[in-house]
């Protein structure tokens, strides 16, 4: 049998392909190998300038006045990664001692050049170097980089002005909290902690009835670092309104008040089971004798989940003690009831 | 049409197969050269101090043990020290044969519990829950052998947090493996699930329980099984995350959001790629119920695990993987060009179908054909080489791509040496290795073909990068 020319294409235009893919394979090797001689280049260059600039940085701590070479514009990353790591490590006046050894190499200029370029890594070291320096002049700069779209440099900007303003900072950070769902409220609230945090109780109070349930799950969290007074009266009223089962969860999760203990009792009624269980679970952070057989009529409960919170709660020490919660329990004639307790008192054995 | 043409036919159409599967995956490749340079930004947020402000949501770990005496205390030693706010670990002893359950026992200082075990999703017997006194957010259920998928529903019954993490026995995390993971559940509320990269651990040192130092294995065989996991995590999965289209969540660690997991009836028991079955399910449910998800990949380097260094276990494996694909994808196929499917019925699901299920069968008949046809002389040696360099060269192009992705986001393997030694497990791979598992995986179809029952698909494992003897 021969072979016609259709054979003859099939052969050039395999050859071809394994050509291309042989040739395009060697390209993407050598450039491997590039970008691996340039990263170790790079590192080697780091671990000199951290050898050389660590003592220097230490000296200036405990007081010293070394000598500060200049940076040059290769070593500017290294200088402030160090800086800023140093920086992490200090508290108080010590923080604001540190600051003139960046000023005295240039640190703005190099801040400045990282703002203005694209890398995320450049911005990230600018704006916490921003930050640690605390320049009220510097917090409009900082402020931009808080419309980001990406939430961590986000985070990067909002614990910059915290840190330059922590009076001013939640009046900006906040509302874009409220509309930003990417921003990670549990960092955030981390980062507003250590804000002056005095104007979150009345912004949460004028905020939460324009929210939607889901935005208000969402939100609720933030309640844990405010006063226990504002905070209470925010969960009151929460509670209070009976809302969507789904907000009753989440602000029964952060109930830490005795004084609210008639409207979570009322909540152990309700007929979404959630909400049942949470309620359950807060009388075991705030009830007290009085709901002892509220949560004994819990472990009846058709919901398992509500059974196991009510006798978690049970058998947390403020309703008596485990032989007694044992027979309370025996009393209800339920196998359920029994089991849950036997259980909830045996995870509470050290 | 004669004879002769239906032999170029043939053959244009096995060189056409090969480029359109090469070319599919050069395409993921660069949406995820452009995904980790995005990704690099994130990395970036790693310079920020690592807050904990008690809000992140708890997570259970599962850890379904199989027989695994010689690592199970190192590895759960490991998971007691990860760094998260919040988290309790389950050890599901499915019926080990060997002293697992007395290791833990011993190590641990295991006491019975009666829990009221709550029963979402059925499982075979339980025998009995114990719990660690030295560790109050440890505990062990003990059961009768089911398999992986019964141990991990198990798990998810007696998993009190909202989210859980099924976590393989042998897996070596990082210290901040859960709070990597956790990032995308806390920037999206409708993320119902995510997974990371799973890297290879031969040739790591690990001490108690954690990873030291990235190392490269010694036998060419492990080294092989690092350029595949690159390929598959770096523009694999990440490439398809990036359309909310993944259909696979590794089993060796992955975190699920419990409720949503629970209302898709857990794992299925009857098959033995769990993890995929799964993931796909969930992409079929949520999108013909019009719910809105996301499923996230994250890129980091978060579990390493152990692969096979014998070819019988290799074997093994790659049966029930390819076994475990199918079953994924027929019991699910209702996924596939559904009108509500999106990226994962419309472009996922066939892809996966032709280049991966199917995929194995027309390699081997592939090279089959081209050396009989020679052989025959039916056709020139010219076209036989030319195929085999076509096929070696694309082979060569998709895993540099991979190692360009490596050397561009984590460049984990840092000594020139390690890049050569993974240089040259790119050569080899191509002469061999490819064709080898191709055939093993066209037994895993022949085994789904002819539906037999799945096992736990139990691995000799060395554990020598974690300083444990041979037995």
């Amino acid at each position: 049998m021969g072979f016609g020319a259709t054979s003859d294409r099939f052969t050039a235009v395999a050859w071809v392909v394994a050509a291309a893919t042989l040739a395009i394979s060697v390209a993407l090797a050598l450039c491997v190998l590039a970008m691996r001689w340039r990263t170790a280049a790079r590192e080697r260059a780091r671990e000199r300038f951290v050898a050389a600039w660590r003592p220097l940085m230490f000296d200036h701590l405990v007081g010293g006045k070394p000598v500060l070479p200049a940076v040059s514009p290769h070593d500017e990353e290294s200088f402030l990664l160090l800086w800023i790591q140093l920086q992490d490590g200090l508290r108080g006046e010590a923080r604001a001692g540190f600051n003139p050894i960046a000023e005295a190499v240039g640190a703005r200029r190099m801040i400045h050049r990282r703002l203005e370029g694209r890398d995320a890594l450049g911005r990230l070291l600018a704006l916490r170097t921003l930050g640690y320096l605390g320049d009220a002049a510097d917090y409009g700069e900082v402020l931009r980089y808080l419309d980001d779209p990406r939430p961590y440099l986000c985070l990067a900007a909002a614990r910059a002005l915290v840190h330059i303003d922590p009076r001013r900072a939640p009046d900006d950070i906040l509302p874009r909290l409220a509309v930003r769902v990417d921003w990670p409220i549990p960092l955030f609230s981390t980062v507003l902690a250590e804000a002056d945090v005095a104007r979150l109780p009345a912004w949460l109070r004028e905020i939460v009835p324009q929210l939607s349930v889901e935005k208000l799950v969402r939100m609720l969290p933030l309640v844990s670092i405010i006063d226990a007074g504002s905070a209470e009266d925010i969960l009151r009223d929460l509670l209070a309104a009976d809302g969507d089962p789904e907000v009753l969860c989440a602000a029964l999760k952060r109930v830490s008040s005795p004084a609210l203990a008639p409207l979570v009792r009322r909540a152990c009624e309700h007929g979404a089971w959630a909400v049942r269980t949470q309620a359950a679970a807060v009388l075991g952070r705030i009830g007290a004798l009085p709901e002892r057989d509220l949560l004994v009529r819990l472990l009846g409960d058709r919901e398992w989940w509500v059974r196991y919170r009510a006798a978690q709660a049970l058998c947390s020490g403020r309703f008596g003690a485990a032989d007694e919660i044992r027979t309370l329990a025996e009393q209800l004639k339920d196998r359920f009831a029994v089991d849950i307790i036997e259980h909830a008192i045996a995870e509470g054995r050290r | 049409m004669s004879w002769n043409e239906a032999v170029v036919g043939a053959q244009w159409f096995f060189l056409a197969y090969f480029v359109c599967l090469n070319l599919a995956y050069l395409a993921l490749s660069v949406i995820s050269i452009r995904l980790i340079r995005r990704d690099a930004d994130a990395r970036a947020s790693l310079l920020l101090p690592r807050f904990f402000s008690g809000l992140e949501p708890p997570i259970t770990l599962i850890v379904p043990a199989y027989n695994e005496e010689p690592t199970i205390a190192g590895a759960i030693r490991s998971l007691l020290q990860l760094e998260y706010s919040s988290f309790e670990i389950i050890v599901v002893n499915d019926g080990s044969k060997d002293g697992t359950l007395d290791v833990l026992r011993r190590e641990f200082h295991l006491v019975s519990f009666p829990e009221a075990y709550r029963v979402s999703i059925r499982t075979r017997e339980i025998h009995g829950v114990h719990r660690s006194l030295e560790h109050p957010n440890l505990r062990v259920i003990d059961k009768e052998n089911g398999g992986k998928s019964d141990a991990l529903n198990a798990g998810i019954n007696a998993a009190r947090c909202p989210l859980f993490c099924a976590v393989d026995a042998d897996s070596v995390l990082q210290r901040d493996s859960l709070q990597r993971v956790v990032r995308p559940f806390l920037e999206n509320p409708a993320l119902i699930a995510c997974g990371g990269t799973i890297r290879i651990a031969n040739g790591c040192r690990v001490s108690e329980g954690f990873l030291e130092a990235v190392g490269m294995p010694r036998s060419m065989l492990a080294r092989i099984q690092v350029v595949e996991y690159l390929r598959a995590f770096l523009f694999g999965r990440l490439g398809w995350a990036s359309m909310n289209a993944m259909l696979i969540i590794s089993g060796a660690f992955g975190l699920f959001r419990r409720t949503v997991v629970i209302e898709a009836g857990g794992y299925r028991p009857d098959t033995v790629g769990e993890d995929m079955e799964l993931v796909t399910r969930l992409h079929l449910q949520h999108r013909t119920a019009r719910k809105p998800y996301r499923i996230e990949f994250v890129p980091d380097p978060i579990c390493w695990t152990e692969a096979p260094e014998a070819m019988g276990a290799l074997r093994n494996q790659r049966v029930r993987w390819q076994r475990g694909l199918l079953e994924s994808l027929s019991a699910n196929r209702r996924l596939l060009f559904h009108p509500r499917g999106g990226a994962a019925g419309w472009l996922a699901f066939p892809m996966l179908l032709v280049f991966e299920a199917i995929g194995p069968l027309v390699e081997v008949v592939g090279y089959g054909f081209m050396i009989s046809t020679f052989a025959l002389g039916w056709s020139s040696w010219q076209a036989l080489v030319a195929f085999l360099l076509a096929a070696v060269g694309m082979g060569l192009l998709l895993s540099a791509s991979a190692l360009l992705l490596e050397e561009m986001s984590f460049h984990l393997y840092r000594q020139t040496r390690h890049v050569g030694a993974l240089v040259a497990a790119i050569l080899a791979e191509n002469f061999g290795y490819r064709q080898l598992t191709a055939w093993w995986r066209v037994r895993g179809m022949i085994t789904w073909l002819l539906g037999r029952r799945g096992d736990w698909g139990e691995m000799k494992r060395s554990a020598e990068w974690q300083g444990i003897p041979r037995p």
